[in-house]
């Protein structure tokens, strides 16, 4: 397979756009795309103070990597949680992102949840009883509860985070399955700023998470590649595998649904079962059903259509 | 001699001549949930894998359950 822009040996093919790409313009491509992001969701300008929110993994330090290349002023924030689960999970991380910013001579804020608050995130998780004996509703509440603090604290304009679409699909896909209403008219790559709550952006939203790794990869950013001790077994990553399989025979799949869900927010087209009662349907005058169409209904369109064809090939004869 | 996919701990062995994406398939292994490289470079499904090719895939899935405007905030369905 040949890279789209110059004929070289392509390292990246995306099925749902129908694009390889060299390694090259493929590492031109991701900044080119997520500007476009940027723009289009109205995230931010060049005059903002961004805080991009680090966790050590291929998302984060990727979108760190393309907020500065694009030129604007982005700080890390890495958020010490104290997870260890035999592999040094939160260390490992910690020292990745330090050397990250360190090599690319950027500023970054650390926070350690055990020296803060007082314990780190499984103990807090375990004092308090609640995720089910999984610390990760524990873990999401602190973050975010810390993420909000820095950012206000330190005078950010908006808060950045690496989700990238495999994580938003996954999330719309539970809570599509359970009619999450309230969280599914939430979701969106901007989350606007309230009373006390920092502006939210998603900047890589629509890339797909293998495009993320490719990126990583190919920029050469070392990353923590071991998944975090308690993610294991998660809901979200077995709907992503599940999102995968579809993907794979598929393509396209998961950018679909999730951009047609953007839309049909946007549209305001969610839980609208009101605006369908209120519908302007009247009697079809052929038959006679409800219809909303102006003239026949789209059933009596179709009749009249075939009877056409049927009338041209009666005459051919 | 076979080609050998090296995914995490786990090595699965194909028979050469296939492309990469047919390999993937038929090593159980989900293609859009990994990254392929050969020699340190990464390589795309219409690849034909030749006999003692060595590749190793890099997972791509990442993740727990902490996303705010989610189910998973507040609780967490275990999968049957």
């Amino acid at each position: 397979m040949k890279c789209r822009k110059c004929g070289a040996k392509a390292s990246v093919n995306m099925r749902q756009h129908r694009l390889a790409l060299c390694k090259e313009h493929y590492l031109e491509w991701v900044p080119e795309q997520t500007e476009r992001f940027i723009k289009k969701y109205q995230m931010f300008d060049r005059g903002d103070k961004i805080l991009v929110a680090i966790s050590g993994g291929k998302d984060s330090l990727s979108l760190w990597d393309i907020l500065v290349r694009l030129g604007y002023q982005a700080d890390g924030l890495y958020i010490g949680l104290g997870i260890d689960g035999g592999i040094n999970y939160s260390s490992e991380s910690h020292r990745l992102t330090e050397k990250f910013a360190n090599e690319n001579n950027l500023k970054l804020h650390v926070v350690d949840v055990e020296n803060e608050y007082g314990q780190p995130i499984p103990m807090l998780s375990e004092i308090s009883h609640r995720g089910h004996g999984k610390p990760c509703a524990v873990c999401g509440l602190t973050k975010r509860h810390v993420m909000n603090r820095i950012a206000r604290d330190l005078g950010y304009d908006v808060l950045a985070t690496g989700h990238n679409l495999d994580d938003e699909a996954a999330v719309l896909f539970g809570n599509t399955l359970q009619w999450s209403s309230e969280f599914l008219l939430r979701q969106g790559p901007v989350l606007p700023s309230t009373e006390g709550l920092a502006r939210k952006v998603k900047p890589l939203c629509r890339f797909y998470e293998r495009e993320m790794t490719a990126y990583a990869l190919l920029r050469g950013i070392e990353y923590i590649y071991e998944e975090c001790p308690f993610a294991e077994g998660s809901t979200s990553i077995y709907y992503k595998e599940l999102l995968n399989k579809l993907e794979t025979d598929r393509p396209g799949s998961k950018l679909t649904f999730y951009l047609r869900f953007l839309e049909a927010r946007q549209r305001g087209d969610l839980f609208a079962e009101k605006d369908i009662r209120q519908a302007n349907l009247h009697p079809c005058p052929n038959c006679g059903q409800p219809t909303s169409a102006q003239g026949l209904c789209s059933f009596c369109r179709l009749m009249e259509k075939a009877e056409g064809v049927a009338t041209i090939s009666r005459s051919a004869l | 001699m076979a080609v050998k996919l090296i995914l995490r701990d786990k090595e699965y062995e194909v028979k050469p001549g296939m492309t990469l994406l047919d390999s993937l398939k038929k090593a159980g292994v989900v293609p859009e949930s990994v990254i392929a490289t050969r020699n340190g470079e990464m390589i795309v499904e219409d690849e034909i894998l030749k006999d003692g090719d060595v590749v190793k895939l890099v997972a791509v899935i990442s993740g727990g359950a902490d996303n705010r405007n989610s189910i998973f905030a507040t609780r967490i369905p275990t999968p049957e």
